[in-house]
């Protein structure tokens, strides 16, 4: 794995690319961004390009330092998880003393904290000192999904960068590179809104029926006579079971409205996001107005904000119902 | 892979081994050893992220290969077995390592030798060697006052290098400790000025026999006693400036027995503070007189007549920090150098010795 390897992300592969030519590669660093974007695998490589004996802005994972890196075998490269969800201040000495050790091996120590967010106060606390004022010879990488939950003092003390989505087009291309047919990887793509990692894990076959079953809750919902289905499906049940599935259900609605949209507008049949559903779309056309079409869609991005905000489910499921319906 | 060797000629090898190998749970690896068999001799190398020891002893080896083991199931299982056995090691190519000895056998998993990861070798280009017996009573001296701390730098001791002469100096702050040794053969280019690591210097004091050998690269420090190489990662940073630190005028100077003063220092100490070990000295002429007291128990007095013309004078020190120095050093009588209550005084043995000693210590209020 190289930095052309990983999906999207290019205006960071850009500015550590550089900063590798230049030798100026910050030694304190925080990679922000969604879930499955390619942090932890950016920080793998830039691992690689400082230590590699071959390349100096890229890693040529050849030389030995680089296929030790990725065995996990490089003791200068050193990795951070939470244990039970968070990283315990008995974690952080590996950082704080042997960030001032030099290097066994390679050029450069590296230490990567995975879900740094996950850090105590108390554990954030004792890594300040080292974080200020890294040796030259140290590097620590901290990755984050969640850069609400890390302390301001860490903050500052980083460079930041930015992860960003994974663009849509980039998702299709990594998903037709692994053998799907254009469509289905169209559809996929759109489904996992930037989180590359989860687009290669997906099951064409599961989505397939995940969207025929949102496609009958939909379907109930314009028809209003079975519109408790959804409800039911939902509504009852605890945060945690039902999110993603709640998720991904109102990812397939707000698809399907697209559709709708286009084809009211009588855009190509090209640009549809469900191509194998376009004859049963054109039969619920009439159904569903323009107007209504675009404020659905309105509320379904809304509830969709809204789960992401730790939102009681039931409330939220039953606002939007009463919503959508009214 | 296949060598037999008498249990006792690798069971002192594989305990200092088992003493570096890494014992957080950074990288599996590294709590293996790597086990060479080649020509007529074993090589043995462990390491963790600090200090990495390699050895290499001679056996018998029907089979050349190699491979890695954890150190501390082999060193158990080693140590397990009767005295004077002789432990043939196998391994084929299948990762699993039998140890065989009389009746007994034992068959441990191991990982490839690929997955170790490379120890930096030494060139011993410069030939800077010390007898190991001086260096470990240097060690001694200085070993007591290095901090365990924040601070990292002061988590080792400084090492100064030049021409004919090798000083070691360490302190955490509130004393420091510094020893120094005239070395005649020793001609350097350029004065160096390494921290070792405690862990490093605490392995060092384990060995015996001849001389140590130093070298170093960019990154690590070698040390070679007779067929051990101990490698130790460089600490990068600054040490204080010591030299500032050790005062030169300190004029009020009292000569005193050091066992008696070791001896009285136990006593008074006894009913010391708990947490600052604080004794109260009052200097007074030819006598000195100590003073403990804790609120929580009661009060000691004790006192001795010295050699001392200077002032009078009333200081108080931290009595574990006088007899951790008094302890390790072996003159018969000690120089006490004072300048006043609250600067730091100056602590050596009256005689000079073949390996030099001095000892600064920060008074306390009291």
């Amino acid at each position: 794995m190289s930095f052309q390897n990983i999906a999207g992300n290019g205006h960071v592969k850009k500015i550590l690319r550089l900063a590798l030519q230049r030798r100026r590669v910050p030694n304190s660093l925080l990679f922000s961004g969604q879930e499955g974007v390619g942090k932890k695998k950016t920080a793998l490589v830039l691992a690689k390009a400082l230590n590699c004996l071959r390349e100096t802005d890229d890693s040529c994972d050849v030389c030995d330092n680089c296929r030790a890196i990725d065995n996990g075998n490089f003791p200068d490269v050193i990795e951070i998880a939470p244990e039970r969800d968070v990283i315990k201040v008995e974690q952080m000495p590996v950082i704080k003393q042997m960030a001032y050790l030099k290097p066994m091996i390679g050029r450069k120590r590296v230490f990567i904290v995975d879900r740094a967010d996950k850090m105590t106060e108390e554990s954030g606390n004792s890594v300040l000192k080292v974080l200020e004022e890294p040796p030259p010879f140290s590097h620590i990488i901290l990755i984050s999904d969640n850069q609400a939950f890390i302390l301001p003092t860490i903050k500052s003390r980083c460079q930041t960068l930015n992860f960003l989505p994974v663009a849509k087009e980039e998702i299709e291309q990594a998903l037709r590179d692994l053998g799907f047919e254009e469509e289905k990887a169209r559809i996929m793509a759109l489904l996992v809104r930037g989180n590359l990692e989860r687009a290669k894990a997906l099951d064409w076959d599961d989505i397939q029926q995940r969207r025929q079953e949102a496609w009958s809750l939909f379907l109930a919902l314009i028809g209003q006579e079975g519109s408790s289905s959804f409800l039911r499906k939902f509504a009852f049940q605890r945060r945690n079971v039902v999110k993603e599935d709640l998720e991904q259900t109102l990812e397939f609605f707000s698809s399907f409205c697209r559709d709708l949209l286009l084809m009211k507008e009588g855009g190509p049949a090209g640009l549809l996001f469900n191509p194998d559903y376009e004859r049963l779309l054109r039969e619920t056309e009439p159904v569903l107005g323009l107007d209504q079409a675009l404020r659905w869609l309105g509320l379904i991005d809304q509830a969709v904000t809204n789960l992401d905000r730790n939102l009681n489910t039931t409330l939220l499921i039953s606002s939007f119902t009463s919503q959508v319906l009214g | 892979m296949r060598f037999s060797i008498k249990k006792d000629n690798i069971l002192e090898e594989l305990q200092l081994l088992q003493g570096i190998v890494e014992k957080r749970n950074t990288m599996p690896i590294l709590a293996n050893i790597l086990v060479q068999a080649a020509g007529t001799e074993v090589e043995l190398t462990g390491t963790d992220l600090e200090v990495g020891l390699k050895t290499h002893f001679e056996a018998q080896i029907d089979e050349p290969g190699a491979v890695t083991v954890s150190g501390k199931k082999i060193f158990e299982i080693v140590k397990s077995l009767p005295d004077g056995e002789t432990v043939t090691f196998k391994e084929d190519k299948n990762l699993m390592m039998e140890v065989t000895a009389g009746e007994s056998e034992f068959k441990i998993l191991c990982l490839p030798k690929e997955d170790y990861p490379q120890v930096p070798e030494p060139k011993f280009g410069e030939r800077i060697s010390v007898p190991v017996d001086q260096f470990k009573t240097m060690i001694e001296r200085v070993f007591f006052a290095i901090a365990q701390e924040q601070r990292y730098y002061l988590n080792g001791a400084l090492m100064v290098l030049k021409n004919k002469s090798l000083e070691l100096v360490s302190t955490d702050g509130h004393r420091l400790s510094y020893t120094a040794k005239a070395v005649d053969d020793l001609s350097l280019p350029k004065e160096i000025r390494v921290i070792v690591a405690k862990k490093t210097l605490s392995e060092l004091r384990k060995y015996g026999g001849g001389s140590i050998e130093f070298d170093m690269d960019e990154n690590n420090l070698f040390f070679r006693c007779g067929h051990r190489t101990l490698i130790s990662r460089i600490i990068e940073s600054k040490f204080p400036n010591f030299e500032a630190v050790i005062p030169k005028d300190n004029t009020n100077i009292a000569v005193l027995p050091r066992e008696a003063f070791t001896n009285a220092i136990r006593r008074v100490s006894l009913l010391s503070a708990e947490r600052s070990r604080g004794i109260k000295f009052t200097l007074e002429k030819n006598r000195i007189r100590l003073f403990s007291s804790n609120p929580e128990i009661g009060e000691a007095r004790d006192k001795m007549e010295v050699d001392y013309n200077g002032a009078g004078l009333e200081i108080g020190f931290n009595s574990q920090y006088i007899l951790d120095f008094l302890t390790t050093i072996n003159s018969e009588k000690i120089r006490l150098e004072l300048k006043d209550e609250n600067s730091a005084a100056l602590l050596r043995p009256e005689t000079e010795e073949d390996v030099k000693s001095v000892y600064v210590l920060m008074p306390m209020k009291i």
